[in-house]
C-alpha cells in the first residue's frame, strides 16, 4: 500500500494517506491526549446516484429514489443479528447517514478501538437483505419521510431544489417517497451494494487517539476485495435555467421561511479555491457584519436565522441565502440588488483582510474537533483534495477571485422558496 | 483543574486542556426561578451580547468577532432545578496561533466583561434603538419554537407537569410575556442579575487569560452585589392519578410524550443507579424502548428516555403514527415494568455501563461539553468529575437499579396530534 504524509508546522497536526491496492483510502489523523477516537467508513454513493454502470454493464441501471439511504438502513443487519449489538458491548456509539454524493458509517469510542473497527469494516462489507427486512424497513423509513414533512427547514430547502433542478436527481428527497421505496427489492439493493461498496470507491477517515499504521493494519486484514472496479454515474443534462422561479407551501410555522437559490454551472466550485472564495464572497456580502444583512435587520426584514451556504456536489452547484422573513420577497430583492451593486463597486479591502482572518481563525479552531476533522478528511476523500492547503489558499487568495465568484450569480437564474404561515 | 475564590459569591473553575487550540470562557449568573422578570431575564443574555458600549450595533460587535480571528460569542438561558442559569460565552484562538501578534484570547476576555457588565445606557437606561431591536428578534425566537414539533411537544409536556410553578414555563417563557417586556423591566432583570447572581465561571483551555482575573474582580468590585439564595434542593413532584393533555396541530407525524416521576436520590451512588434505570428503558440501542418498541414492535420512529437530575423527572419521548399512539403508550410503560422486575440480561447493564462511561470520557474532548458539565453542577458541594461519574456509574449493582426503577411512576401522557383526528 501507497502510503503519503503531510505537515503542518504552524498547527503541530499531521495525518497520513494510504491508498490499497484495491484503491480504497484510508486518512488517520492522530490527536495526542484525546480520550476518544472517531472513525467514518464511507462510500462516494448517495441520493444522487439512481442511474449509473459498471464496466461490466453494456446499459445504464436505473434504480428507485431513496434506495442509497434504505441501503445504510439495511446494512445494520445480519444474519447474526444487529451491528448496533456489538458496538453497545464495547460501549461505542455508532451511526450512519446517508447525504446527496455519500453515505457514511461511523463509530465514536474510548477503548478497543481495533475490536470496534474490525466490526466497522467487516458489517458494512457483509450485506445482508430479505424480502422480510425489506418489508420492515419501508414501515420505518415511511414514518422517517413522514417526520421530515413536518420540518418547515426541510421543506424549504427541497422545495428550493424541484425549483432550481428540471433533471438533475439532487432534486429529490434523500429517502426517496413512500411511493419510490416500495418499489425497492432486495436484488435491487444487492446491486447498488455490489456497484457502489467496492473498496475503490469508498474511503475510512479515523481521527484520535490511534497510530496510522495500526489503522492500516486492521484495514488490510478486514478489506479482502482485489481488483478495482470503474463507475460510470449517468448525469442528466440541466439547462442553465432554474425550473421555476417561486414555491410556496403552507406549514404551522410562526413566520414565513425563505431560501433563495443562485444556480450555478457546476464546474465553478471544481477547486478548493474557489470554494473558500465562495465563502468569503458571502460572508462579506451578506454577512452579520455586511451592510446588507444590517440594513435587511434595521428594516425588519431579517433576523439572525439569516445565513447562506454554497451547496455543490457532482453535477450541481447552487449559493443559497435563507432565514425567516415577513417579506421573502423583499429579502431575495435585495439580495440580487447587492450582487449588482457589488459587481459595480468592488471588494472592499478592508472587509477582505477582517472575514480572511475570521475564515483562517474558524479553520484552524475546527482541529479542535474529532468529529469535525474527520468531516474534513471524508470532504478531502471525496474531492481528492488536501486538508492542510487552507494555509496556501489564505496566502494567495485576492479579491478577483471573490470577483469572479460573484460574476457567475446570475439574477434571472434564481429561484425563490417559501414556508407561509397556514392560515389560523 | 483548579478553583480560584473571586468573592464571597464568585468562584473561577478553570478547566485545563492544552490540547485544544482555543480557550473558552463562560460567566454563569445563577438565580432562583421565579415568575417575577421571568421572560426579561430569559432576553437578557441575548440583549447584551448583541452588542455594547464600545462596540454599539451588532454589525460593529461582529466586526471586532471578525478580526479577533473569528471569536464567537454566544448566549444561554436554562433552568437549573428550581434555579435559573443565566450563561455568557466566548470562545477564541489562543493568542500563539495568531499570525500577526496579536492577542485574540486576551481581546475577547476582555470583550465578554465589557458586554456583560458595559452595555449602551443613557440616564440610567437602554437605548431604544438596541431594545427595540433585540425585543423583536426575542419575540420571533420565542415563537420559532414550535418549528420544531419535537421540541415544542416536550414543552408542552412539561408545562403540564408542572403547570403551577415557573419550571413549567418554557425556556424562554410564553411568546405573551416577551411581547410584553418592557425597556424598564429588561434594564430591572440587568441590574438583578448582577446584584443577585451567583456567579460560576468556567474556563476551559491551556491557560486563564492574562489579566482575566483581576478584570473580572475590578467588574464585580464597581457593583453593589447581594447574592440570592438558590434552591439547593428542587420541589419535587408528587405521585398522583395519571394527567393526561393533547394538543391537535398541523403535523403528519404525531408525537407521544410521557412523563414521569424520578427522584434523583440523596448520594452519587443512588444518582447513578436512577440514569442506569433511564438508560436500560431507553437510552442506547440495548434499550427495551429501541430494541421492543422500535426495533420489535414498529410502533414508533424514535423513543427515548431523558432524566432531569435536580427536578427529579424524565420524559420519554417518540415520534408516532396516531393509530399507534394508545398502543406505543400502553407498550412504553409495560417496558416500564419490564425494568422494575429486573427484565433485563447482565450484558445489557455491561453494556448501559460502557456506554454511559464513553460518552463522558468522549465528553472531556470538547470544551464546551467540559462547560457544561460543571455549568449543570454548580449547585452540587463538590461536583463529581466525569472521572468520579465514570467510577460511580462503573459501581453500579442489578439490586441498586431495580431499586431506582421501583421509584419511576408515570404522571403526565401528552399527545400532539394531526388536526384532522380526535383521540
Amino acid at each position: 500500500m501507497k502510503v503519503e504524509n503531510y505537515k503542518s508546522s504552524f498547527l503541530s497536526e499531521s495525518y497520513s494517506v494510504a491508498t490499497m491496492d484495491n484503491g480504497l483510502k484510508i486518512y488517520v489523523l492522530s490527536k495526542e491526549g484525546y480520550a476518544s477516537t472517531y472513525a467514518v467508513f464511507g462510500t462516494k454513493y448517495g441520493s444522487v446516484n439512481i442511474k449509473f454502470r459498471t464496466d461490466k454493464d453494456k446499459e445504464f441501471i436505473e434504480v428507485p429514489a431513496g434506495i442509497a439511504h434504505f441501503l445504510e438502513h439495511k446494512l445494520f443487519e445480519s444474519e447474526e443479528g444487529d451491528a448496533f449489538a456489538k458496538f453497545a458491548r464495547t460501549g461505542a456509539y455508532a451511526n450512519a447517514y446517508t447525504s446527496f454524493d455519500r453515505t457514511g458509517y461511523l463509530f465514536s469510542c474510548t477503548e478497543e478501538f481495533e475490536a470496534n473497527l474490525t466490526h466497522l469494516l467487516s458489517f458494512v462489507s457483509d450485506p445482508y437483505f430479505t424480502e422480510e427486512t425489506v418489508a420492515k424497513e419501508q414501515g420505518i423509513i415511511g414514518q422517517e419521510i413522514k417526520m421530515y414533512d413536518d420540518s418547515p427547514d426541510w421543506r424549504v430547502f427541497f422545495n428550493l431544489l424541484t425549483s432550481v433542478y428540471h433533471n438533475h436527481p439532487v432534486r429529490t428527497d434523500i429517502a426517496g417517497t413512500v411511493e419510490s421505496i416500495a418499489e425497492i427489492t432486495p436484488e435491487l439493493l444487492y446491486d447498488c451494494y455490489n456497484t457502489f461498496y467496492h473498496p475503490s470507491n469508498m474511503y475510512l477517515c479515523v481521527v484520535g487517539n490511534v497510530k496510522a499504521e495500526d489503522v492500516f493494519a486492521i484495514a488490510e486484514k478486514c478489506i479482502t476485495t482485489k481488483g478495482t472496479q470503474n463507475i460510470e454515474n449517468y448525469t442528466p443534462h440541466e439547462p442553465e435555467e432554474v425550473c421555476q422561479e417561486y414555491c410556496v407551501q403552507q406549514l404551522d410555522v410562526a413566520k414565513p421561511l425563505f431560501a433563495l437559490g443562485f444556480k450555478q454551472d457546476p464546474n465553478v466550485a471544481a477547486t478548493p479555491k474557489a470554494r473558500v472564495a465562495t465563502e468569503l464572497l458571502l460572508e462579506i456580502m451578506s454577512g452579520h457584519s455586511s451592510e446588507l444583512y444590517t440594513k435587511l435587520l434595521e428594516e425588519n426584514l431579517v433576523n439572525p436565522e439569516f445565513s447562506f451556504e454554497h451547496f455543490t456536489g457532482s453535477g450541481y452547484s447552487v449559493i443559497i441565502f435563507s432565514g425567516e422573513s415577513s417579506d421573502p420577497q423583499a429579502v431575495a430583492q435585495r439580495i440580487k440588488d447587492e450582487v449588482a451593486a457589488l459587481a459595480s463597486r468592488g471588494i472592499d479591502k478592508d472587509a477582505f483582510q477582517r472575514i480572511k482572518r475570521k475564515n483562517f481563525g474558524q479553520t484552524v479552531m475546527m482541529f479542535n474537533s474529532v468529529e469535525g476533522l474527520s468531516s474534513a478528511l471524508t470532504e478531502c476523500a471525496i474531492r481528492g483534495e488536501e486538508l492542510f492547503d487552507f494555509e496556501k489558499i489564505y496566502n494567495s487568495i485576492s479579491e478577483q477571485d471573490l470577483l469572479d465568484v460573484l460574476a457567475t450569480m446570475k439574477a434571472e437564474r434564481t429561484a425563490l422558496s417559501v414556508i407561509e404561515p397556514k392560515e389560523r | 483543574m483548579e478553583t480560584i475564590q473571586l468573592t464571597d459569591s464568585a468562584k473561577l473553575l478553570f478547566i485545563k486542556n492544552d490540547r485544544f487550540k482555543t480557550t473558552r470562557i463562560t460567566v454563569n449568573f445563577y438565580m432562583p426561578l421565579e415568575y417575577d422578570l421571568y421572560s426579561e431575564i430569559a432576553m437578557l443574555p441575548f440583549f447584551l451580547t448583541s452588542c455594547c458600549r464600545k462596540h454599539p450595533t451588532p454589525a460593529l460587535l461582529t466586526k471586532h468577532l471578525n478580526e479577533l480571528y473569528g471569536s464567537v460569542l454566544s448566549a444561554t438561558a436554562e433552568k437549573l432545578g428550581d434555579n435559573r442559569r443565566v450563561g455568557f460565552t466566548i470562545s477564541a484562538l489562543d493568542d500563539k496561533f495568531s499570525i500577526d501578534g496579536s492577542k485574540p484570547m486576551e481581546e475577547a476576555a476582555k470583550l465578554l466583561c465589557d458586554v456583560i457588565f458595559d452595555p449602551s445606557v443613557e440616564n440610567g437606561e437602554f437605548l431604544d434603538v438596541d431594545f427595540q431591536r433585540e425585543k423583536r428578534l426575542f419575540c420571533e425566537l420565542v415563537e420559532s419554537e414550535k418549528n420544531d414539533k419535537r421540541q415544542y411537544a416536550r414543552t408542552r409536556l412539561e408545562n403540564e407537569m408542572f403547570n403551577d410553578s415557573p419550571y413549567g414555563l418554557a425556556e424562554l417563557g410564553s411568546i405573551e410575556s416577551a411581547r410584553a417586556i418592557t425597556k424598564q423591566g429588561l434594564f430591572a432583570a440587568w441590574q438583578k442579575m448582577l446584584k443577585e447572581g451567583n456567579i460560576g465561571i468556567n474556563i476551559v483551555g491551556a491557560a486563564v487569560p492574562e489579566k482575566f482575573v483581576e478584570d473580572i474582580k475590578a467588574r464585580l468590585a464597581s457593583v453593589e452585589r447581594t447574592p440570592a439564595q438558590l434552591n439547593y434542593d428542587s420541589e419535587q413532584l408528587i405521585e398522583g392519578d395519571l394527567k393526561f393533555a393533547e394538543d391537535r396541530e398541523d403535523i403528519t407525524q404525531g408525537k407521544l410524550c410521557i412523563g414521569l416521576v424520578a427522584p434523583g436520590g440523596e448520594n452519587e451512588a443512588e444518582r447513578a443507579a436512577m440514569t442506569m434505570a433511564n438508560d436500560l428503558l431507553g437510552g442506547g440501542t440495548y434499550s427495551k424502548l429501541f430494541t421492543v418498541v422500535r426495533e420489535q414492535l414498529h410502533l414508533c420512529y424514535y423513543c427515548a428516555a431523558r432524566i432531569s437530575r435536580l427536578k427529579g423527572y424524565m420524559v420519554i419521548d417518540s415520534g408516532v403514527e396516531s393509530e399507534n399512539a394508545d398502543k406505543a403508550k400502553e407498550e412504553i410503560l409495560r417496558q416500564l415494568e419490564e425494568i422494575k422486575a429486573g427484565n433485563f440480561s447482565d450484558e445489557d447493564i455491561s453494556s448501559s455501563k460502557k456506554s454511559l462511561c464513553n460518552a463522558v470520557k468522549t465528553a472531556e474532548d470538547t470544551a464546551s461539553v467540559m462547560d457544561r458539565w460543571y455549568a449543570s453542577r454548580f449547585l452540587d458541594d463538590s461536583p463529581a468529575s466525569p472521572a468520579e461519574y465514570r467510577a460511580s456509574i462503573t459501581n453500579v449493582s442489578r439490586e441498586e437499579i431495580i431499586r431506582a426503577a421501583a421509584k419511576i411512576k408515570p404522571h403526565t401522557v401528552y399527545y400532539m396530534l394531526p388536526k384532522e383526528e380526535e383521540k
